[in-house]
């Protein structure tokens, strides 16, 4: 319980009055989650957001998410409706719990810079010799490619692996399917990508989404 | 000869007698991967002995036999396979004593044995974990050929027994659910007491200050509650001897929400007595409960019961914290709608696993509606009965004095439940009853 990022709590509605309008709070969007100056994107510094984040306007509280999820990433809320939210630095991107939510409220955030090395190229456990790597996490782009920029171990210098060591095929996996879901083709040769992520929240500041959610139609 | 006889005739000659186990030498077992062997083909036996009726036909009066001679008949029935059977049981307690043993357990399927590469997962070990190695990776059977109540991933060393009277729901598209497991352990999980866990001293100082047409309401809505989760509990046991072993997860899952509604029922009971009493019976939700147990597949069960009746209650549990008149009830509901929840979820995707599964789809779509259609009948019946619908509008209102208020909200609530209920036949891949429904758009008054 409460392992979740905490939801505030739904203003208290008298049940006496107002029922029209307790009903519409409670069936349009009581809840906001704000990942971005939230918890989860300010405590890594990494002021991005979730790979798939949960419609709680939709979420019943079934809790089939959570326990389908391998790395404990989906909490149950402390509130009284008791939905689920998923935290976003244990969530792997895996797409498990999509498939096992009875109300598909489980959605996929295309810009998430939570990869946690799935599918990544410079992995510690790619080939190639790029153990130890470090990844810049949507931070540092290639001027000429536009691929995510990694760092040799003991080193301060970012490298674009396909421009500086002219290895072509290592794509960040989420620069290209950013690319790819924009323009609907794959990459041109020699082009550089083109995207853009919203500006980071400050903490405090409104909610921020990073880049186009895909919402339910209801 | 006596039983006694023979018995001790069997124990002085046990050299000659034998185990009752040597069948199983004379017969290798097929043998099929990991600690999942083949078994078609392998004997079934029958009961030992008949009885005059299963359990589902006892009889008006609630005693065991019509007459005398039904009586003698079964129990001239169970001496005979005694008699016959005692010296071979005894034969092998005998062995024993000269310190010979059988031990052919010990040389059963040796090569299903020590594979044990179990992953345990950040949960502990779960189902899941264990059904990689029992199932070693493929999807359990789709058609199951085993009776009686072995575990699947049990290799058959004995034969399998007909334990009920009519066939099994032997298919795993009639049966199986991927999300059981999971939602098994949640369940077992987030168990919770209605003794304990509500704050029932709280509760009755807050009752206490309530107006009497308030405490009344509650109790009407408890006792309903307390009626209609019985009844669900009972739905969702009531298949399960029917159900193979093949897809025992299913059998686990429904035995939690069993377990789910007693407790359910016992927390609005306890809600009505505290209330101030019992308040009432209520057809429309025998009418529930006639749909429930009388359920006519899997899949009617999962639609009515799980997939959308207790979709309504969810949604009312949800509404719970505008008709909840104190902390506590609010409690419950909290408490409650977590596991209805667990149960919608459950319903809902072994139903959509079905109808996208299913071979003749057109015949589960056409059978599917006949419950469905069952279904607007319970809606519009529980919308339209004055002993349901008025307390809750008390409730919502504030009081008897504020009913008409509390009409419009349950006018609301009524569209709510319809758009729940449709969400949910779209989810479960029900098509096109958005338009067939005989739910009126609008609550009918």
């Amino acid at each position: 319980m409460g392992r979740g990022p905490e939801l505030p709590t739904r203003e208290h509605t008298n049940p006496h009055l107002g029922l029209f309008a307790a009903i519409a709070a409670l069936y349009s969007h009581p809840y906001r989650i704000n990942f971005t100056a939230g918890g989860s994107g300010a405590d890594h510094g990494r002021g991005g957001t979730v790979a798939l984040y949960i419609d709680v306007d939709v979420c019943i509280g079934c809790g089939a998410c959570e326990y389908g999820c391998p790395t404990g990433a989906i909490g149950k809320t402390d509130t009284q409706l008791g939905v689920f939210v998923i935290e976003t630095h244990k969530c792997n991107d895996c797409g498990v719990c999509p498939t096992v939510c009875p109300v598909d409220c489980i959605f996929q955030e295309p810009e998430s810079i939570i990869c946690h090395e799935r599918g990544c190229p410079v992995a510690p456990t790619a080939r190639g010799g790029y153990a130890g790597w470090q990844c810049s996490e949507l931070t540092n782009f290639c001027d000429q490619c536009g691929n995510v920029l990694w760092s040799a171990p003991g080193s301060d210098e970012w490298v674009c692996v396909r421009c500086d060591l002219g290895q072509p095929q290592r794509w960040c996996p989420k620069v290209a399917s950013l690319a790819k879901g924009r323009t609907g083709q794959r990459l041109p040769k020699g082009q550089p990508v083109v995207y853009r992520l919203e500006p980071v929240a400050e903490p405090g500041d409104p909610d921020v989404l990073v880049g186009s959610v895909p919402r339910r139609n209801t | 000869m006596t039983i006694q006889d023979a018995a001790r005739e069997a124990t002085n000659d046990i050299l000659t007698e034998g185990s009752h186990r040597p069948m199983l030498e004379a017969e290798p077992l097929p043998k099929r991967g990991n600690f999942a062997p083949q078994y078609h083909g392998f004997p079934i036996i029958d009961p030992p002995f008949e009885l005059p009726r299963d359990n589902w036909s006892w009889r008006d009066d609630g005693w065991m036999f019509d007459d005398d001679e039904q009586r003698e008949l079964v129990a001239t029935r169970i001496d005979e396979f005694v008699e016959r059977m005692f010296p071979v049981w005894l034969s092998a307690g005998g062995f024993w004593k000269t310190g010979v043993y059988s031990l052919g357990w010990l040389e059963d399927n040796k090569d299903y044995w020590g594979k044990r590469d179990l992953a345990i997962s950040k949960r502990g070990l779960t189902i899941l974990d264990i059904n990689k190695v029992v199932d070693a990776g493929r999807p359990v059977p789709a058609v199951s050929e085993r009776v009686g109540e072995s575990i699947r991933g049990a290799p058959l060393t004995q034969p399998m027994m007909r334990t009920i009277r009519r066939p099994l729901i032997n298919q795993r598209i009639h049966a199986w659910a991927d999300s059981a497991p999971p939602l098994y352990e949640e369940a077992v999980d987030r168990q919770w007491s209605a003794t304990r866990d509500i704050p029932w001293a709280q509760l009755q100082a807050d009752t206490n200050k309530l107006p009497y047409s308030i405490n009344r309401a509650s109790a009407m809505l408890a006792s309903m509650l307390g009626q209609l989760e019985i009844d669900a509990g009972l739905g969702a046991c009531s298949v399960l001897p029917f159900i193979s072993h093949e897809y025992q997860e299913t059998i686990w899952f429904h035995l939690t929400q069993g377990m789910d509604e007693a407790r359910h029922a016992e927390v609005f009971k306890k809600r009505a007595v505290m209330a101030g009493g019992i308040a009432g019976t209520f057809t429309n939700t025998d009418f529930a409960a006639f749909l429930v147990l009388n359920s006519q597949s899997m899949e009617w069960l999962n639609f009515f019961l799980q997939g959308v009746g207790e979709g309504a209650i969810l949604s009312l549990f949800r509404m719970g914290e505008y008709i909840a008149p104190t902390e506590g009830d609010k409690e419950i509901y909290r408490r409650c709608m977590q596991d209805e929840a667990r149960h919608v979820s459950f319903g809902q995707m072994r139903l959509r696993a079905f109808m996208q599964g299913v071979e003749d789809k057109e015949r589960a779509q056409s059978e599917i509606q006949v419950i469905a259609r069952a279904t607007d009948a319970f809606f519009l019946q529980f919308f339209t009965d004055p002993d349901i619908v008025e307390p809750i509008a008390v409730l919502a209102g504030g009081g008897v004095e504020k009913i008409d208020d509390g009409i419009a909200w349950v006018r609301s609530f009524y569209q709510v439940v319809r758009d729940d209920y449709l969400n949910r036949c779209d989810s479960m891949g029900v098509d096109g009853w958005r338009a067939k429904t005989l739910l009126p758009p609008v609550a009918p008054f």
